[in-house]
């Protein structure tokens, strides 16, 4: 599976890699989902700052499964970007809403019955269906918001 | 005359010699911190000795660079000498030509020069007899310091300066192993793990500690990332790791089984 990755980012307690593969839609295509290896071949460029201690040897390996990929384009960026904030958004405004009503004595009848049908909503990826990357990404923001 | 049965068991003498040890005179009392040197094998060396630091000055304009090593010597002559270099991190843009024991930039103005200290840098000396490692630090000036850009010296200690600085390694290393004991008990080695992978191929590898990485590790990591990619293309192989390479760090995927 061609791939090929670089750093973007580099701080005291994490490092940010952005894969880039070539045939994104061929990632954990199926229920089995691949899995990123990342290996540290010299532990000793890998010291904590307090003591100067080196990366535990045996410990310098570590797998992750991959998610399904989007293919990279335009409205895949912009869906990604906009999907986290709209996410937090509507999750406050959900929190905030169901204060007001329940300060202000309205019926929270309405906003029950969002939440309910979003409960619903977010069970649909257990069925035994492949979804595609998108719809998945969909699904983890209603989860934001459903689960608030 | 007696006839001996033809079953009979001979009896046969077996002398068993017992080597006694050959006598070991009773050690001296020696003074605490010396160390009693148990065998002396003659080992392959430098001569004149491998320099402690080299160091190179970028420039501006493409400019190679080379530094040969020093001649080696081979006490016994009992076998072809072989020199390993392991230029870790640096082996990004330093070549060592085996040939003719040189190490080689073939270009100081290039990106992929990046300055900075590279230390440890290890040369092993092997031949029928043992092997012998030297260290070294490179040190790699940016553009605009020092005096003679594009040049390289080789700082070559006196034998004063080297006993100075081996008995403040000797003190630190003493104190280091005291603290260390102390320090294992409570410190834990960090530990890292991929925290998560997102579906637009954002991968985040967090430590449990606070890391001290060095100032250039991440374009380190990118340019050793880009020589591996460059030479796979032209392989045409779906290797990820370059066999010339040192790398830091190294991902793969493993694909999922159905």
């Amino acid at each position: 599976m061609k791939f090929h990755w670089n750093v973007s980012s580099i701080d005291e307690y994490t490092i940010i890699v952005n894969l880039y593969f070539e045939r994104p839609i061929q990632i954990s295509q199926f229920t089995s989902r691949d899995t990123l290896v990342a290996k540290l071949t010299q532990p000793s460029l890998f010291r904590d700052a307090e003591h100067g201690l080196e990366v535990l040897e045996k410990d310098t390996v570590e797998s992750k499964p991959i998610p399904k990929q989007l293919v990279p384009s335009l409205a895949a960026t912009l869906t990604v970007a906009a999907g986290k904030v709209v996410g937090k958004v509507a999750n406050y405004g959900a929190t905030v809403t169901f204060i007001l009503n329940w300060l202000l004595s309205f019926s929270l009848s309405l906003l029950w019955g969002m939440i309910n049908s979003l409960q619903i909503v977010i069970h649909f990826p257990l069925t035994s269906v492949v979804y595609p990357a998108n719809a998945k990404q969909f699904y983890s923001y209603f989860i934001t918001i459903a689960t608030f | 005359m007696a006839l001996e049965h033809p079953l009979a068991t001979k009896t046969t003498t077996v002398q068993i010699l017992v080597l006694s040890p050959a006598p070991v005179a009773e050690p001296e009392e020696e003074p605490e911190g010396e160390i009693e040197v148990l065998g002396n094998y003659p080992l392959p060396s430098f001569d004149p000795a491998l320099p402690a630091v080299i160091q190179i000055q970028k420039t501006e304009s493409a400019q190679p660079w080379s530094f040969k090593l020093p001649p080696t010597v081979d006490p016994n002559e009992d076998g072809d000498l072989q020199v390993k270099v392991n230029l870790g991190p640096a082996s990004v843009f330093v070549e060592f030509s085996s040939e003719d024991s040189t190490l080689k930039i073939s270009d100081l103005s290039s990106a992929t020069v990046l300055d900075g200290i590279y230390e440890s840098l290890k040369v092993t000396l092997s031949d029928l007899q043992g092997s012998q490692t030297f260290e070294f630090e490179l040190h790699v000036l940016p553009y605009g310091q020092g005096a003679n850009e594009g040049e390289a010296s080789a700082t070559q200690l006196s034998e004063d300066e080297k006993k100075e600085i081996s008995d403040k390694l000797a003190k630190a290393k003493a104190e280091t192993s005291a603290e260390s004991t102390t320090l294992t008990d409570v410190a834990e080695e960090p530990k890292f793990k991929i925290f998560k992978v997102e579906a637009y191929g954002e991968a985040v590898i967090e430590f449990t500690k606070k890391m001290d990485f060095p100032g250039n590790m991440l374009n380190l990591i990118n340019l050793q990332q880009n020589k591996t990619w460059e030479n796979s293309q032209l392989n045409s192989t779906n290797a990820t790791v370059a066999e010339d390479v040192d790398m830091i760090m190294e991902l793969h995927i493993n694909t999922g089984e159905d």
